[in-house]
């Protein structure tokens, strides 16, 4: 019985020890003064800032353009401590803890994001000992429609319902060229943020057939996950195979797989997140000569500019800010290869439509729950399903 | 639908899905019949995909990638049969602690070799290779199924003939189930039980590394993190379902298989929610346990009417607890290992 136990033993803590290896960020400087017990001072002049990262970095979009922006900002200002802190997207259970801690040490601003960080921070907050240190949440709100009640949160979303708008609108003028007669949306699970895209992605389609008096259906689909890709692949050629030639993938790794399954059957994709064909165009050109254009969603960006702003003294809180094509944060990309797939006529059309939403002339609807009930959502999936 | 169910796609895409699934399954057979749990399958596929792909990749070579895939899935299976039976522990608890172990170590050897957590998409594989056959590959539906498959489709259906011949006719075989149905007969008869087992998890190892070079070198040409998705479970159950026979195994494999194809597949033809699609094929593992747990209990009521005056001579004896009999069982596999020896 003892054997087995302590062979137990060794194996897990064999394991934690690997996952804790994998999980050790790069995140640059020092802690600062503070002690695991009490909570430390601020009054050194210094600022220093943390982000703690609810994931796991190397995913080439979300995380690793939060990590770039950190980087960044910490190369141009040396004065400064950034701390980047890795959680992991396994345990989710050490989120709160490694908050804590944080929060517990001499941070002037901690930043973190997703929905999964809102709770832990709300807990956070409300403790008095805690009042002096500012904080960050991105791409949710602290609370839905009660920023306010959080006087030391400050807030940002994107309006990624713009980004899918805008790949609605690439697809659909691009499935036109091809005389394809549906494009088609492939999310990773069906949460707030994928909704967004998909609601975004079926209004640009919709936007186009009205234009240019076209009937373009448009699919919609989930792969169930962010992780299994082979899944992602399978459920995209399956589409490429019917009478899809471009398609919108906005599930993360999972999404990956859609891309080579663009690859292989040499039909096209619309990246996420980051630029995929940037990514890949040194390494693997056959992958990157199908990515027509990517959906950037800049999160590094906005955190520098904050990072910023705090220094200045005027980032705001108990306050939500909600970022979009109109702040330079949601866009497309414009690169070598948007311009050899895509017609000079339509690249200035994308281009006018991303005008347009930046001036207010085009409202795209978002499909976030609180603005979008799931009735009027699905009604919107079907209308263009070519599967209903 | 109905047109969706009965296509070439539907058919060939299957099959497609069920390889990785089939070959966990045949894993999980050969460990079972030896009489040994193992559910590190699922972990096996996902080390032995990302060293398989990464070796294949720098070396330029997938036939290198393949032979080091299988490598790393034996490696895996070493470890539980390191601890299983040298040192006796429970082969289930180290088999969770395993799969934990190689979620961490599969993107610990990505992160060491590559610098990146996610997948090594821009490290691409050199794939292993599909056996095409020109003119017979363009006759319709039996073209696509039979003679435009990769290599490890005929892997899979070798295996099959293979397994069945193993367990069949060979002396390794009548071991194997010998020991998988009742060890201390086996050791008493002169079998070194350990070794059996041994071999039986080396030859799991060898096919859950198959699997796991298919998802990374055949169907798609790299690793990312958490790509194996349950596909091993999934054989588990597959397994399960299909009672320790190959060709039943292969036909439940391919079950699952279509399952999990229809899950994404019908999103293409019906407007359905996904969230119930993508559950229907963990519930069919379920339904398929349940079958196997009645199965199973039918079976032992049978053994146990079958050995009735046997039992009754044991009763008579007092019982020791549970923990105290198992550890008097090894003593006694030790006696008689020692018995044959000497």
């Amino acid at each position: 019985m003892k054997k087995i136990l302590k062979t137990i033993g060794c194996a897990l803590l064999a394991g934690t020890l690997l996952t804790a290896a994998c999980a050790c960020g790069e995140g640059g400087g020092e802690g600062g003064g503070g002690s695991s017990s009490g909570v430390a001072s601020l009054d050194d002049g210094k600022f220093r800032v943390a982000l703690l990262i609810n994931g796991d970095l190397g995913d080439m979009s979300f995380w690793d353009s939060a990590n770039e922006g950190m980087t960044r900002f910490q190369k141009d200002h040396p004065e400064t401590d950034v701390k980047i802190i890795e959680m992991g997207s396994s345990d989710t259970t050490v989120y709160e803890s490694t908050l804590t801690q944080t929060a517990n040490e001499a941070y002037d601003l901690i930043i973190c994001g997703t929905v999964d960080m809102r709770e832990p921070l709300q807990r956070l907050v409300k403790k008095s000992k805690y009042s002096d240190r500012r904080f960050l949440i991105f791409d949710t709100e602290i609370k839905d429609g009660k920023a306010s009640e959080y006087p030391s949160v400050h807030s940002v979303m994107f309006n990624q319902n713009e980004g899918g708008y805008l790949a609605g609108v690439v697809a659909s003028l691009l499935s036109k060229e091809k005389n394809s007669p549906n494009t088609a949306f492939i999310g990773g699970a069906a949460n707030d943020i994928i909704n967004d895209f998909a609601v975004g992605f079926l209004q640009g389609v919709k936007a186009v057939n009205a234009e240019k008096s076209a009937t373009l259906g448009a699919y919609n689909a989930f792969i169930g996950d962010f992780v299994d890709s082979p899944k992602g692949k399978t459920l995209a050629e399956q589409f490429y195979k019917s009478d899809v030639s471009v398609l919108f993938a906005a599930a993360s790794q999972a999404g990956i797989g859609c891309i080579e399954a663009a690859k292989f059957t040499q039909k096209y994709i619309i990246g996420v997140d980051s630029d995929q064909y940037a990514y890949y165009a040194d390494s693997a050109p056959d992958k990157a000569a199908v990515i027509v254009t990517s959906v950037v969603k800049k999160v590094g960006d906005t955190l520098y500019e904050a990072c910023e702003k705090f220094m200045a003294g005027t980032l705001t809180y108990g306050d939500l800010e909600t970022l979009g094509v109109k702040d330079g944060k949601i866009g497309y990309v414009d690169n070598d290869n948007f311009k050899s797939i895509l017609s000079a006529e339509d690249r200035a059309y994308v281009a006018e439509v991303a005008n347009k939403i930046a001036s207010g002339e085009i409202e795209v609807k978002s499909g976030l729950k609180r603005y979008m009930s799931a009735q009027e959502r699905t009604a919107l999936f079907d209308e263009l399903n070519p599967a209903k | 639908m109905i047109d969706f169910l009965f296509s070439e796609t539907f058919l060939i895409s299957s099959i497609t899905c069920a390889l990785p699934i089939l070959f966990a399954a045949f894993a999980a057979l050969i460990s079972n019949r030896a009489g040994i749990v193992n559910i590190n399958i699922e972990g096996s596929m996902s080390v032995a995909a990302v060293c398989g792909t990464l070796v294949s990749h720098f070396a330029q070579s997938w036939a290198l990638g393949l032979l080091v895939a299988v490598v790393a899935g034996v490696a895996m299976s070493m470890l539980l049969a390191g601890s299983s039976l040298v040192l006796k522990t429970n082969s289930f608890l180290s088999g969770i602690a395993l799969n934990t172990l190689a979620t961490g170590l599969s993107v610990y050897i990505l992160y060491s070799v590559l610098g990146v957590k996610g997948d090594s998409s821009a490290a691409a594989a050199v794939a292993i290779p599909k056996v095409s056959i020109p003119y017979l590959k363009d006759i319709p539906v039996l073209g696509g199924l039979l003679f435009d498959q990769s290599l490890l489709f005929w892997v899979a259906i070798l295996a099959a003939v293979g397994l069945t011949v193993l367990l069949k006719c060979t002396r390794l075989g009548t071991k194997i189930r010998a020991t998988g149905l009742n060890p201390e007969a086996a050791a008493s008869v002169g079998i070194n039980t350990r070794a059996v087992k041994a071999t039986a998890l080396a030859i799991c190892g060898v096919l859950a590394g198959l699997g796991g070079a298919f998802l990374s070198m055949s169907y798609l040409h790299y690793f990312s993190a958490g790509m194996v998705a349950g596909r091993g479970f999934i054989g588990i159950a597959a397994e399960a379902m299909g009672m320790g026979s190959p060709w039943l195994t292969m036909l439940f494999a391919y079950l699952f298989g279509a399952v999990d194809y229809f899950a994404v597949g019908a999103q293409t033809v019906l407007a359905f929610p996904y969230e119930l699609l993508n559950t229907l094929p963990y519930l069919m593992t379920i339904i398929a346990l349940v079958i196997y747990a009645v199965v199973k209990n039918a079976r032992e009521k049978r053994a146990k009417q079958n050995n009735k005056p046997h039992k009754e001579q044991q009763e008579a004896d007092p019982q020791p607890p549970e923990l105290l009999q198992t550890e008097l069982q090894e003593k006694k596999e030790t006696e008689n290992e020692k018995s044959v020896a000497s």
